[in-house]
């Protein structure tokens, strides 16, 4: 009787385990759903799973791969709201560019951090150079959904 | 014969500045290593010179193969191999990137143990 109830509290044990980590497809899409996007640019996501997935058992880097694309959105829809003269969502998009893209890069990655900044300045004044030079970068082969 | 002296000075400081570019930019890394498999490395660099190449060199490791890959995914370099002598030259991973790039680095070991470190630095903003 005393080992049946041994064996049940082990089989408990066993059900009760802590929440398991995310694997690298579930953390893409859990943190895709958490970010801020642009209602016409949005990427595809399995095809960016597929660019990104780490090998198994290593670490992935979804929060580097997702604020990059979600950069190259941003920028895509202003320049895209600019071209057909779109006042609204070009705004809705600056906004985005000059207060949440801008916190996307990294302390130590101080170049991209002007980068982004200056990108936005330019933006800000009409100039869509810098704009479409990070997406010609580094979104030139995403896929967008 | 001083002015010999100042003359080779000049030209010996000219090719030193051609040879290290104001803009170039360099920075210490560190990873693990895993025998035969790619590790990807999440630190990010931004290109701001366009036309630009990534060096790598390796302080301390194993014998290794080093790639950049494209942050968001995608693009990516060949692999280039590092030997175990340390420490390595730099040795060129990539060339002609646009400004604004982000790249990240990625690494494989070719060492005895499954598991492993390395040192080096990476350089790019480079002609």
């Amino acid at each position: 009787m005393r080992f049946v109830f041994l064996l049940l509290l082990f089989v408990a044990g066993c059900g009760a385990n802590a929440a398991e980590p995310l694997g690298y497809p579930d953390e893409v899409r859990s943190l895709h759903s958490t970010m801020k996007w642009p209602a016409d640019v949005r990427p595809d996501l399995d095809a960016l799973i597929k660019a990104t997935a780490p090998a198994e058992g290593e670490q992935g880097f979804a929060h580097q791969a997702l604020a990059v694309v979600n950069t190259c959105a941003w920028y895509r829809s202003w320049d895209v709201a600019v071209l057909r003269d779109d006042k609204a969502q070009a705004a809705t998009a600056l906004d985005a560019i000059e207060h949440l893209v801008t916190r996307y890069p990294p302390e130590d990655d101080t170049a991209g951090r002007q980068f982004v900044r200056d990108a936005a300045a330019k933006a800000s004044s009409g100039d869509p150079a810098l704009v479409r030079d990070y997406v010609d970068a580094n979104c030139f082969d995403t896929k967008w959904a | 014969m001083k002015k010999t002296f100042l003359v080779a000075l000049g030209i010996i400081g000219a090719l030193v500045a051609t040879a290290v570019p104001a803009s170039a930019t360099d920075s210490g890394l560190s990873g693990n290593l895993r025998k035969g498999e790619w590790v990807h490395y999440g630190t990010q660099r931004t290109v701001t010179v366009g036309g630009t190449n990534i060096y790598v060199r390796k302080t301390d490791g194993p014998e290794i193969d080093v790639k950049w890959r494209r942050c968001a995914g995608g693009a990516e370099g060949s692999a280039v191999r590092l030997q175990n002598a340390d420490p390595t030259p730099y040795v060129r991973i990539g060339s002609g990137f646009r400004a604004s790039t982000v790249f990240c680095l990625s690494a494989k070991s070719y060492g005895s143990n499954a598991t492993d470190t390395w040192n080096g630095n990476v350089r790019w903003n480079v002609s």
